[in-house]
Parts: structure tokens; sequence; C-alpha cells
């Protein structure tokens, strides 16, 4: 599985009180419920915002290529898990890890080469799917290009590199002090449960 | 403090894929709407035209595989791709002789191998099995307590948002098809500036996705509604409902009466009414610290 989960413990940004509460309960599942459903819906309001920000589809605007909708797919792919110990939102989607740490992307197994799309018809395609693709050798790198119709010239497709690394980007999920929140959030609508259960507003 | 580690599993959305069957059909989408109810469609592993078991078992891995988080689309495009080669697959015949294939342009919706055509069967079943499972994942007693309510957003960028039509200078609206004609249409109310929330039993949600509504609707009561939408649902906090004037402050969550669990009802005999009141007016005032800290 690839991707993120994530839990958080509040016990140092909750009053004494509020930690006595806590620590006084039978049962924490429910509580945790509240906390993760809180956490899930901050991510995947988080993403949601991502996928709708124009500026996180630079690639393929430059490209003039339709985006892949990456964002909106980890959002779908975002859910949560109580249990009595614990609260957690996991987030099974490629890519998410990056918030965390660098990732250095290398080609899969029995490849040599990543390709980096340079146009927009190669954006969000596997290049052994687009036929009449071969190297020539660039400047910098090597190039898969294709034949126009003229017969003569020829459109490069895609750079061939050996790794990408990705720079880590703590921006790709929300800030530390909105999980806190959210987790207070949590445990205050299980107090409302509580007064709920007991017939007060 | 937050942890960060590796996730497991997306238990529900899995445990719904792996339950549907594949149904190989050589029907048009227009007839399987027409002839298989909503309930079996919904339950189903199936795409127009598709006669082979075996692709719509390739479909169901790479679901499996993106849903996992193990793949992303362009792979798994191409791995539908490579088994519609095995399979022996070529747009202008089909699958051979007497497979109920009929001939298609190469490269569009009816091309079963087109980008175009798979992408539309991965990213559909994908958003609704998600969905579905988020869906039921919100009808806990305690969610629908918390998140009384859905609202309609785009969850998914578009070019050309549904509803409108790009001329020179910009895009501009074709009135009664975007999904704010579509919400008023069902009968669903604006609250704030045009924000599209309703109940989670609202009927608005099955209205939204009926065909007796819109010729592109998928008969469904969880997003996509409709054929090839961005548009998604997010849950809405219960007191946030309240302050838009969504549901009244004694509302119940939904129609189906709030069981308290046993767990619950232990912990609310636990403590008396003013440590719990002390409690949550803590948690409100540093609620409002972090929220002040983010700015």
């Amino acid at each position: 599985m690839n991707g993120l989960a994530i839990s958080v413990d509040i016990s140092d940004a909750v009053s004494e009180r509020v930690s006595a509460f806590i620590s006084g309960l039978e049962n924490r599942t429910e509580l945790n419920a509240r906390i993760a459903d809180r956490e899930r819906n901050l991510i995947r309001d988080y993403f949601i915002s991502l996928e709708n920000d124009p500026a996180r589809h630079k690639t393929a605007t430059y490209l003039g290529a339709t985006p892949s909708g990456f964002w909106g797919m980890a959002a779908n792919n975002t859910s949560s898990l109580a249990t009595e110990d614990a609260a957690i939102v996991q987030v099974n989607h490629p890519g998410v890890g990056r918030s965390m740490h660098d990732v250095t992307i290398t080609p899969g197994e029995g490849k040599q080469w990543l390709t980096i799309p340079l146009i927009a018809a190669a954006y969000n395609q596997r290049a052994y799917r687009v036929p009449g693709l071969f190297v020539v050798p660039g400047a910098a790198m090597p190039l898969l290009v294709k034949k126009n119709e003229d017969g003569h010239s020829i459109t490069p497709w895609y750079a061939l590199v050996r790794s990408v690394t990705l720079e880590q980007d703590r921006s790709l999920l929300p800030p530390d002090e909105a999980f806190e929140v959210e987790a207070q959030e949590g445990v205050r609508d299980y107090v409302d449960l509580l007064f709920e259960n007991r017939g007060i507003a | 403090m937050i942890a960060f580690d590796e996730p497991t599993l997306f238990p529900e959305a899995l445990a719904d894929l792996e339950e549907k069957e594949a149904l190989p059909t050589g029907m048009n989408s227009e007839e399987i709407r027409r002839t298989w109810p909503a309930e079996l469609r919904r339950r189903a592993l199936f795409s127009a035209r598709t006669t082979k078991a075996d692709l719509l078992e390739g479909y169901r891995d790479q679901l499996g595989a993106l849903m996992g988080g193990d793949t992303n689309i362009a792979t798994a495009r191409a791995k539908v791709q490579d088994l519609l080669d095995s399979l022996g697959y070529n747009p202008l015949t089909g699958f051979g002789e007497g497979e109920g294939v009929p001939p298609a342009e190469a490269g569009s919706l009816r091309d079963l191998s087109s980008n175009m055509r798979v992408d539309l069967v991965l990213r559909t079943n994908m958003q609704q099995i998600a969905n579905y499972a988020f869906r039921e994942a919100g009808q806990t007693d305690g969610s629908r307590y918390a998140f009384p309510c859905y609202e309609l957003v785009r969850v998914a960028w578009r070019a050309i948002p549904r509803g409108m039509r790009k001329l020179k200078g910009g895009l501009v609206p074709n009135p009664g098809e975007d999904w704010p004609s579509r919400w008023a249409a069902v009968g669903g109310e604006f609250y704030g500036l045009g924000r599209m929330i309703a109940r989670k039993d609202s009927p608005v949600w099955p209205e939204l996705g009926s065909t007796a509504n819109f010729d592109d609707a998928l008969d469904t009561d969880v997003p996509p509604f409709a054929f090839n939408s961005g548009y998604g649902i997010r849950e809405v906090p219960r007191r946030e409902c309240i302050a838009l004037g969504v549901i009244e402050p004694n509302d119940e969550a939904t129609a189906k009466p709030l069981k308290m669990n046993e767990g619950l009802s232990v912990n609310a005999a636990k403590f008396d009414d003013d440590f719990l009141r002390a409690v949550r007016s803590d948690l409100d005032a540093s609620i409002e610290r972090g929220r002040l800290k983010l700015k």
C-alpha cells in the first residue's frame, strides 16, 4: 500500500480538565471515531482544495494537457479508522508521502528510464503504449521521439532520465495546528453527543 | 502530536469492490439502464458492450491497485489496454465473430481500448466505490450526529465544467445544465453564498443521480451522479449546518433515530453536567486559540 497513515495525539494540546475527561472515559472508541472523522474531513477537504487550485496543474497547463485528477483521487482514497487506542486517517495514494520526506522515483523492475512528457499528447500516458516512438540522443539526455506525418521531421515526446527526486513539500497536507484544532473539535463533538444522550442541549 | 506511518487498507471500499459481481454484456448503456435495476447495476462490475469476464476482472485488479495507492491512472489504463490486446480486441472487429461487440471508431468512447473509454470506466467505478464507502462510514449514529449534512462540491478539476462552454473571451454558462441548476431542479436549497447543502437523508441525493431527471445520470445516490462528473460530496459539521440554517439545533440527525451505544451511555453517566459544560467551554477556548494561531 502506498500513501500515509496519520494519527493524532492531542494530550499536550488540551487543558488539564479536558485531559482528565479523556483519561476518565471507560471506552474511547467513539471518541476516537469523532476525532478520526474530523481529521479525515480536514484532509479530504484539503485535497479537494489542491485539486481546484490552478497552480497545482502547472505541468498539464504548461503542456496544454488535461490534468490527471491526482488530488481529487487522493480525496476519494482518504478514509478514517478508530479503535479504543487510536484515531487514524489513511490516505492510500501514491505521492502523498512527499509531504513527509523527499521522494526519489526510479524506473520500475526491468526498466531503465523514467519518461518525462514534453508535449500534451504524452502527458498521463505510458510511453510503451504510444506506437512509433524511438530513441535519439538529446543534448542533455536521450529523447523518445516520433516521426511526423511528413515522414521527415520528428517531434520529441519524452525526455528519458534515470531518476527524479521530488523535494519534501509539507504544504501537501494541512499544517499541524489544523490537525490539533480538528482533533479538539472531535472531542467537542463527543461531548455534544454525551449531552445528546442525556437529552440536554 | 501527529504521527505518520504507512497506510494499511481502505477496508470498506475494497470489500465493496470484491463483492461486485462481474457481469459481461453485449448491451449498450441505454439497454443496460432500461433492463437492469439500479440496485443490480450498483452491485455489478460491468461496462457497455463488454462481453469478456476476463476484461472485467482486469478492471477489478486495476481498481484494487488504484484504491490501495499502488498504481496511478496512466499505468492502470495501460494494463487494461495490454489485457485487451492479449484478448485479441480490435476496435473494428471487436473480440471476433459472435462476441456482439459492434465496430467502433478507434479512439472514440465506443472503442473499448481508447484512453477515453478505459479512463471513464476506471474513474467512474473508483469514484462510486470510494463514495459508497464514504457514505456508509457516515451513517453511524455518531457520524450522523456530528456531520448531519453533505455539501455538493467540485472534487475534480475540469477545464470546461459541465454547463459551461468555451467561447472567445472565456467560459460562458449554458443555463439549466450546470450543477447549481440541477440542484435547484431537484428541490435543493442554497445556503450562504450559494452553497448546495442538504441533510444526509435528503431526497435530493438520489434525485440528482436519477435518469428520470437527467439523461446523463447514473441512477445512483452517491457521486458521481452523472457520466464524467467532477462533482462530489463533503460532510458538513453540525454547528455549521445550524449556523447556516440547514437544520435546527434540536433536529434529529436524520429520520433514523440515534441509538446511543453502550459505551456512550456509560461515559455519559460518569460525568456530571457541570463538569461536561466546563470541558466543552475549555475546548471552545482552545479551538478558538488554535484557529487564531493559523492566521
